[in-house]
Order: structure tokens, then sequence, then C-alpha cells
């Protein structure tokens, strides 16, 4: 399965960082998930659940509210505040 | 000649001294180490944040609130950002100094001026400008005390609420920026109304080429991150200060415990020579005693 880079930063920190299988967010627009190659994307979020989806496991992180960068497999998210499950 | 039992209370109790300040310069340094932590923390967050912004608005005709610009703006507003303790050196009167100064040369009535009002943040900014019949609109004693990201942004979401309602026309902030442990650059900025020029950033490597899907619309996420561009500006603002209130605690701290021991070092000559006297004088005393005995 392929693969991409994403990040989950903060203004406290960088919340997670790795290769990921697809990326679940809620979007302004409605919740929608990012797979590899997916096209350019800028997007704002909503507070809301993100899921990662990595090959050795998922991650569950509730944000409150950001914005989503998708381009040329390099996916950054960056949320205000993060609480990790 | 000074009393040996002075001399050797005096040279007790700058030992005393040293001990504090070099303790002190050593929980300043702790202190710094994590302040420089917070802020290197903060650096991927705000990168990205201005290059997104950078990437977004090229090309794009900029007409939103946080960039109004007034050509006679009425109402200004000051954020300072001090210290909450003293023993820093001048960390905190030279940047009053600065702002003071500041005020004085682009308001007509100086301090009394119509329209000028001050937010203070930190236990020195505020009793410094309370004192002086500033206006001071709000005030924030011990704010470094908790830092905490949430409370800078939703102190900048007022002011900002209050600058698109038009209740303010500029705001300027003043601070410490870090720029090395022994020197801190003052700086007096105006972060209200937004300048265009500013959010331009020269990384564009992501090629300005790729063919972007936004959503909802390029408009509606500029609305929302610019925002959160000031919200950045200004806690970084608030962690620079920070390390830099630590820094020159250190610097001002390392000098104090290196004038008590030069202090020391002249109170124990002092003391040495008085106590070499009292002997030479106790000697001679006997000598001479004891030359009477032999006389008579």
């Amino acid at each position: 399965m392929s693969t991409f880079n994403a990040k989950i930063l903060t203004p406290v920190g960088t919340v997670f960082e790795g290769e990921v299988t697809g990326v679940r967010m809620p979007g302004t627009l409605g919740s929608f998930e990012i797979k590899p190659n997916h096209a350019p994307i800028v997007s704002t979020l909503q507070s809301g659940d993100v899921a990662v989806h990595t090959e050795s496991g998922d991650y569950l992180f509730t944000i409150s509210g950001g914005m989503v960068e998708m381009a040329s497999n390099d996916l950054t998210l960056l949320a205000e505040s993060v609480i990790t499950e | 000649m000074a009393n040996l039992r002075d001399i050797r209370n005096r040279i007790t109790s700058v030992n005393n001294t040293q001990q504090i300040t070099k303790a002190m310069k050593m929980v300043a340094a702790a202190k710094l180490r994590k302040a420089q932590d917070r802020i290197i923390q903060t650096r991927p967050y705000a990168n990205t944040l201005a290059s997104v912004i950078g990437r977004l608005i090229q090309g794009q005709e900029l007409i939103y609130p946080l960039l109004r610009e007034t050509s006679e703006p009425k109402r200004s507003l000051f954020i300072v950002v001090g210290s909450d303790r003293g023993l820093c050196g001048g960390f905190n009167n030279n940047l009053f100094k600065e702002i003071e100064l500041f005020v004085a040369n682009n308001f007509e009535n100086g301090k009394e001026a119509e329209g000028l009002s001050l937010i203070t943040i930190g236990k020195k900014a505020t009793t410094h400008f309370s004192k002086r019949s500033y206006s001071v609109d709000a005030k924030y004693p011990g704010f470094f005390d908790q830092l905490e990201y949430e409370l800078s942004t939703s102190l900048m979401n007022d002011i900002m609420e209050n600058f698109i309602k038009e209740n303010i026309d500029e705001v300027y902030l003043a601070y410490n920026e870090f720029k090395s442990v022994i020197t801190q650059n003052r700086k007096v900025e105006k972060i209200l109304p937004l300048k265009a020029e500013d959010l331009v950033v020269a990384d564009t490597y992501k090629a300005v080429q790729l063919d972007y899907i936004y959503e909802p619309d390029q408009e509606s996420i500029i609305n929302e991150l610019l925002p959160k561009y000031i919200e950045m500006h200004f806690w970084k603002a608030i962690l620079e200060s920070n390390a830099s209130e630590q820094g020159a605690r250190m610097t001002a701290m390392d000098s104090a415990t290196e004038n008590a021991k030069d202090l020391e070092r002249n109170l124990r000559l002092k003391y040495n020579q008085a106590r070499q006297s009292a002997i030479t004088t106790e000697i001679s005393e006997i000598v001479s005693g004891a030359q009477a005995l032999s006389d008579s």
C-alpha cells in the first residue's frame, strides 16, 4: 500500500509526523479523507476528530479547528489545539 | 583602621549575596533553555502558516477587515510586553523608555493624546505605566506565571474584534526580541492593520503552478487564516520576550556575582591587613613590655 508523509502541527509543538496511508479530518464542508496522491488541496477544518491511518495502526486526535494543506504527497495539518487520545 | 569584626561581618554578607545571585543565574539559565525550546517548537507551525498564506494571497486583491487602513488613525492601542519579576538589568526600563520616546515623537500630546491607550502584560509594565498617568485599558500582571497559548489568543482575539468593529484604528506591539543570551532587541511594531507586503513570503518552493483545490474557497480560507497569523505573531513575541527576560536576568546576575566576588576579594585584603597590623601592634607591645621588665 502506498503511503505519504503527514505532519500535525500546533503552535506549541509537533503532535504527529510520519508515513501514513490516509488521514480523515473534519473539513468545514464536511468530513473527508485524504489518500495518497490526492490532488493539491487547501482546506479549513472545524473542530472534531482527526483519524490518522498508518501501516502499523491508527491514531486519533481531537482538534479545535485549523487547516490542512496537501501537495505532492506531503500533508500538513495545522491545528490550534490538539487532544491526543 | 576598620574594626576586624565589622569587616568579617561584611564579608559574610557579601558572600551570602553572591550565593543568591549565583543561584538566580542558574535558575535563569535553566528557564532560558526552556523558553528557547518553546520558541523552536512554534517554528514549524508558524512557518507553514506563513508560507500557506503567502501562497494564497499571491495575485489576489486583498480586501479583508484586518487590513483596513485608516488615513487618520484616531484610536491607537499599545500592547506592552514587560516582565513579572525584576532583577533583570535594563530589560524593562529600556523598553519602557523606548515606548515613551515613541509616544512622545508620534503623538501630538504625548501620553495625554486622545485615543491612546495601553494594554500592559507583566507586573513591571503594569506598575510602570499605571503610575505615569497613561490610560491603561487592560492589565495582565502575572501573565508569565502561566504561559499558555490559549491565554494569548483570547487576549488577541478581543483586540482583533475591536479592530474589526472599528473601535481601534491601529495596534502596536512593544517587546524585547530575543537576539542572543546577552542582547535583546527592543521592538515597537505595528501589527494592525496588517500589511499585505508583510504576508508575501519569498519561499514559494511548492511551485505556484500547483493547481490547488480550495475548500470552501480561497477568500474564506484567507479570512480564517489571517487572525491565526496575528495570534501566532503575538504568541511568538511573548515567547521571545520571555526568553529575553531570562537571558537578561542571567547576564545581570552573572555580573552581580562577579562584582560580589571583587568586593569580597577587596574586603578580604583589608581584613588581612587589619589582622596583620593588629598582630604587629601586639608583638611590639609585648616586646616593649618585656624590654621594660628586663631594664628594671
